[in-house]
């Protein structure tokens, strides 16, 4: 079971960046650099293929958008959330009371974090309820003040999904603009957007969207609540110096990122012709499956026992994450996530700030790689027991 | 034992700074029974060749494999300077296997202080009534 027995990794770490990608993608993405670029106003060519808005059209049609328009990319989820977040801000003066929750990851925590320092806004934090975003909080953390919810859809850590048409439905009641961080739903749960009481959603590509870094954006119901906060190119309207107002120019400056684009219209290619009903249900079969046999050993703790999205947080007792993971990499290839996967709200309700080692799944992982795993880590677990020496 | 070259580098969970380094010869039983004079060890005897983990508190740990020439240390930030000079004589003192342990005691005594100073502004390892 050592190193030496292990000729391959086994891969479970997709909740940070998914692998292997399908073959569609790394296709698209060298077919993407091979042919001419032709983009509006970018260049004189006419019959090549039109990356950008392959990949509007891609998206809309995945999370339910019914105009492509409404579909703004930028380098990943974490940059678009301080777009809608400070676009939000810039947009809306005055005294801002922002809620959000403990279920966040760092790319809402730390902007929000950075203006309430400002004294830019003040910040309620929705407590978690088990996995869930306690809901019967949301009402009552509503003050006269409060314009802006910034809400996670799936947790990073735990895999759980929340109930956002609920949440956004008793905030849209006060006139609250919600925004979701959609980093981990994006391609694993089934999405209308527009039929969702939710004005923006933000998604990365290199997820569960099977494109490759450097790749995100969010889609959005009414672009007016949010002002744009980069501005120059756009190969449009050039002779004016101010920036346009019209989507998607309003939000997209500079050069597109080509190459990703391709790659994220061909992972979700992938994702309509594989079915993401059958992506989602082999996920959450692989999870049970893992945590059942993990249950089966007394000091391997699990803190998420019925996840909505592969996702499993666990410790073993006597161990610290950051070894178990080194462990499990250095002797056994298996590679996964060990820390607090930038949520430490998250962990200090669950495991009192201490971290855990995340195991994550793709439609790639294989149910031998998942059995593996479960041994590997038994294992690990039975051995941690063993002599502890102090000087 | 030398430390050869010092090959990935990245800040931690903790705030703690790691670099991953490879030594000119593999980790030994013998080396990390060596460690036990210095810190804590912690080996997991069952996974075949064994994993350890040393530490030295406040300061540092060392995590590898016996039989590898692959090694993790991680240094508390504020104490990194006074403890990468420390883990140089650690590797390097050990020569084949037998290495002035009075010495060595000497010097990890004094390093001691020199990390509780820096960290609790006195030897006693308690924070200074301010």
């Amino acid at each position: 079971m050592l190193r030496d027995d292990a000729s391959e990794f086994v891969y479970l770490n997709n909740a940070a960046t998914s692998w292997p990608k399908p073959p569609q993608v790394l296709n698209a993405v060298q077919e993407s650099l091979i042919s001419p670029f032709v983009g509006g106003g970018r260049s004189s060519g006419s019959d090549a293929q039109d990356y950008i808005w392959d990949a509007r059209t891609a998206v809309a049609g995945l999370l339910g958008v019914c105009d492509e328009e409404r579909v703004l990319f930028s380098h990943n989820a974490t940059d678009a959330l301080n777009t809608l977040i400070h676009g939000f801000l810039s947009a809306h003066s005055g005294p801002v009371h922002v809620i959000s929750s403990v279920l966040e990851h760092n790319s809402v925590l730390r902007p929000l974090w950075e203006l309430k320092q400002a004294g830019r806004i003040e910040l309620t934090l929705l407590p978690m309820k088990g996995a869930y975003l306690d809901l019967d909080t949301v009402s009552d953390s509503v003050r006269s003040e409060t314009k802006l919810a910034v809400l996670n859809h799936g947790s990073n850590v735990l895999g759980s999904v929340q109930d956002l048409d609920r949440a956004g439905k008793i905030l849209h009641e006060s006139g609250v603009y919600v925004i979701a961080d959609g980093a981990q739903t994006a391609g694993h749960v089934p999405l209308v957007f527009d039929q969702l009481a939710i004005d923006a959603y933000a998604f990365t590509g290199h997820k569960a969207l099977f494109g490759i870094p450097g790749t995100g954006g969010f889609i959005i119901k009414d672009p007016e609540e949010i002002t744009p906060i980069r501005y120059g190119g756009t190969g449009s309207n050039s002779v004016s110096l101010n920036h346009p107002r019209d989507l998607p120019e309003r939000f997209e400056a500079g050069t597109h990122n080509f190459p990703g684009l391709a790659a994220l219209t061909a992972g979700i290619d992938f994702i309509q012709t594989t079915g993401q009903k059958s992506i989602e249900e082999k996920g959450i079969r692989q999870s049970r499956m893992m945590i059942d046999g993990l249950k089966a050993e007394p000091n391997i703790t699990i803190y998420n026992e019925t996840p909505d999205l592969p996702i499993i947080s666990l410790n073993i007792d006597g161990l610290d994450n950051e070894d178990l993971g080194f462990i499990l990499t250095r002797a056994y290839r298996i590679i996964t996530r060990s820390g607090l996967h930038c949520a430490p709200l998250v962990h200090k309700e669950t495991d009192g700030g201490r971290g855990s080692v995340r195991l994550s799944l793709s439609w790639f992982t294989t149910d031998e790689e998942c059995i593996r795993a479960v041994q590997v880590i038994r294992e690990v677990a039975r051995s941690a027991n063993s002599q502890i020496s102090q000087a | 034992m030398r430390i050869v070259r010092s090959v990935r580098h990245k800040v931690c969970t903790d705030g703690a700074f790691m670099r991953e380094v490879i030594l000119d010869a593999p980790i030994t039983e013998p080396f990390v029974e060596f460690l036990k004079n210095f810190g804590t060890v912690m080996m997991l005897g069952t996974m075949g060749p064994g994993f350890f983990k040393y530490e030295l508190k406040d300061g540092f740990s060392i995590k590898g494999w016996i039989g590898d020439t692959n090694i993790e240390i991680r240094f508390r930030r504020e104490v990194m300077d006074i403890c990468e000079d420390y883990v140089s004589v650690l590797f390097y003192y050990y020569y084949d296997g037998k290495p002035d342990l009075d010495k060595l005691r000497r010097i990890d005594t004094k390093t001691r202080e020199q990390i509780l100073v820096r960290i609790h502004g006195n030897t006693d390892g308690n924070p200074v009534a301010g």
